[in-house]
């Protein structure tokens, strides 16, 4: 059977390392590689990472697990992706970063998220999105954004977690998940974005930064040729964007 | 269904509870995640510790400190190795422990950035193993706290994390949420997850439950069952538990307050 696609690769990329590991279709683990990720705290609360240095390290994970399986590319039949949860990373025009990702670590936006929890819509949010507002969250972060530093957002043409900003890379294509869309800025019951919540957030004039939302377990979309030669794998290969989980 | 749980115990905590869409439980405080799964209409509600092991570092680091400054200090692996011996010397539900040892006070299942670790009970005759276990059991404490935020208790607990290796931990969890207990021995939880969501999508599943009858369910340690004789015990240490962190809130307040005037 090594001669077919047998193989699934499951990237996890963590706040401080990023995991490439290979799973045959019944889940036994075959091997794995990974690289360091390096995030910078700064004395104002901010805590950021580089979004080319982050996708550059998944690439030298998938890189890395090519050496540990003969025949890698032949073999994988997907690739799916998780990654630390929340934060903001921008990309503007052409997919290029806008600036370094805010992480979910990014103390910045706790006057917005005292702000915001003080207002009047904050148990409708909190009721759609059955999730409580704090400083780690895109919606928080973009919201504080919009506040203080408007220029970075008038920028950006789309607002990405970790995890899409890899999909994006591997994929061309601007999508998150059915979980952090809805967690964010959703509805948990419908698992779509909901107007009431963004207006909570006070970001529907920003509404058009917010990616479709793909479901990673019905959906799916081929390796660009460019992402191909960068993680050593075979064009065409279906790539999964999966829930993000830290 | 019955209400599955599954708890990251490491240097944080992560308490999750799978229920369908309509049986989220919305706290009053309004915290924690509901996060959807990749199974039509069904979501995990999460709520999270900042501190979990870091507490029994803590611990463990000040008798380190101490021993080094008479001798030589044990390493960190000597230190947790004496855990289970520790806990057998010492007597349950005899002191509370608040896990709020980090800086960044606590998350879940209430947010305070002023909420502090504290020790309730201390008498004379209490000694370093007897802190060990208040600390043991105050994560079991959290983790509980966590879960009542959340709803009923879980019918089963399933564990992970670097604490699902402690025999000592896993007997607390199992009595603080009187359930059975039942550690994973996946290693990359993160990579198989969305790799399973990958195998469903590409249809070597037809269903996720079939995908996780192969990838999940066989790595599954035998259910550990709680101690009857434990479940009482922690019960009424929960109450203690939960009425000392009503009463220490307006301290957290004082004492952050006297921080800030010294700058602190």
């Amino acid at each position: 059977m090594a001669n077919s696609s047998d193989l699934i690769i499951g990237v996890d990329a963590g706040t401080s390392v990023i995991k490439a590991v290979a799973f045959d279709l019944a889940g036994r683990q075959i091997a794995a590689a990974s690289v360091r990720n390096s995030y910078v705290m700064g004395a104002d609360g901010s805590a950021t990472q580089s979004l080319p240095q982050t996708w550059s390290d998944c690439a030298a994970a998938l890189r890395g697990l090519g050496d540990k399986i003969t025949g890698l590319a032949r073999r994988t039949a997907a690739v799916a992706l998780t990654g630390q949860g929340d934060g903001t990373w921008l990309a503007g025009a052409d997919n290029a970063a806008v600036t370094d990702a805010w992480l979910w670590l990014d103390a910045r936006a706790a006057p917005t998220v005292r702000r915001l929890a003080a207002g009047p819509d904050e148990r409708a949010r909190f009721e759609a999105t059955g999730t409580g507002l704090n400083t780690c969250q895109q919606g928080s972060q973009l919201a504080h954004m919009d506040a203080t530093c408007p220029e970075i957002l008038d920028r950006a043409e789309v607002a990405l977690h970790c995890k899409d900003w890899l999909f994006l890379n591997l994929t061309g294509t601007r999508a998150t998940d059915p979980s952090e869309a809805s967690f964010t800025f959703g509805d948990f019951r419908t698992r779509a974005y909901s107007d009431r919540v963004i207006a909570a957030l006070g970001l529907t004039h920003r509404r058009h930064l917010l990616p479709d939302i793909i479901d990673g377990a019905q959906d799916t979309r081929p390796l660009t040729a460019a992402a191909a030669a960068q993680t050593g794998l075979r064009a065409a290969r279906r790539c999964r964007l999966a829930m993000s989980i830290w | 269904m019955p209400a599955r749980a599954c708890s990251t115990v490491g240097s944080t905590g992560v308490h999750m509870r799978a229920v369908t869409s309509d049986a989220v439980h919305l706290n009053t405080e309004g915290t924690g995640y509901v996060i959807c799964l990749p199974v039509p209409n069904l979501v995990t509600q999460v709520q999270t510790n900042m501190a979990a092991t870091l507490n029994i570092d803590w611990a463990l680091s000040l008798a380190e400190d101490l021993m080094s400054e008479v001798g030589k200090a044990p390493s960190h692996a000597d230190m947790v190795a004496r855990i289970d011996g520790w806990m057998a010397r010492s007597h349950p539900g005899a002191l509370v422990y608040h896990p709020y040892i980090s800086e960044a006070g606590e998350r879940g299942p209430f947010v305070n950035a002023d909420a502090r670790a504290s020790l309730v009970g201390l008498n004379a005759g209490h000694r370093f193993p007897d802190v060990i276990r208040a600390v043991i059991e105050g994560l079991g404490m959290a983790a509980r706290d966590c879960y009542a935020a959340m709803g009923d208790m879980p019918r089963e607990l399933r564990l992970t994390g670097g604490a699902a290796r402690s025999a000592a931990l896993r007997r607390v969890l199992a009595a603080a949420l009187n359930t059975p207990v039942r550690v994973s021995a996946r290693e990359e939880a993160g990579a198989a997850g969305c790799a399973m969501m990958a195998a469903v999508a590409i249809g070597a599943y037809d269903t996720m439950d079939a995908c996780i009858a192969d990838w999940t369910t066989p790595l599954l340690n035998s259910p550990e069952p709680p101690d009857p004789d434990l479940v009482p015990i922690y019960d009424r240490l929960f109450t203690n538990y939960r009425h000392a962190r009503s009463g220490l809130a307006p301290v957290w307040d004082g004492l952050a307050a006297a921080r800030h005037a010294q700058g602190a």
